[in-house]
């Protein structure tokens, strides 16, 4: 199995394997950033289940601008 | 035809041995970290 460092570089690939790992690591927090359950900046799960949201509908004449 | 060259990345046997070894034990050492991360993970919020 060490024979392997007589064909690949060792420098290369420690670096090769950083630059994988850490973009792995990059896209799979985005991933779970992007998902309901697993995000942990704005937690949906901690808005109380029973808590009410009032929807503001704008009516007809109220300008978005 | 054997390459009379022994390494093709010019690093000796007793080099790729012994870098093999601090290679196997930082790769199991890093891969605690993971390990954990997803057993907290799991606790915190099960994904099955």
């Amino acid at each position: 199995m060490w024979r392997v460092w007589l064909l690949f570089d060792p420098r290369r690939v420690l670096v090769g394997l950083a630059v994988f790992l850490f973009t792995l690591a990059v896209l799979i927090h985005f991933i779970l950033l992007s998902s309901e359950k697993y995000n942990w900046l704005d937690n949906a799960a901690l808005w109380e289940p029973g808590s009410q949201i009032e929807l503001l509908y704008p009516d007809q004449n109220t300008a978005l601008v | 035809m054997a390459s009379d060259k022994e390494s093709l990345t010019g690093i000796s046997h007793e080099e790729a041995q012994e870098f093999h070894r601090y290679f196997v034990k930082s790769a199991i050492l890093m891969s605690l970290f993971p390990f954990l991360a997803h057993i907290s993970m799991w606790l915190y919020q099960p994904w099955l």
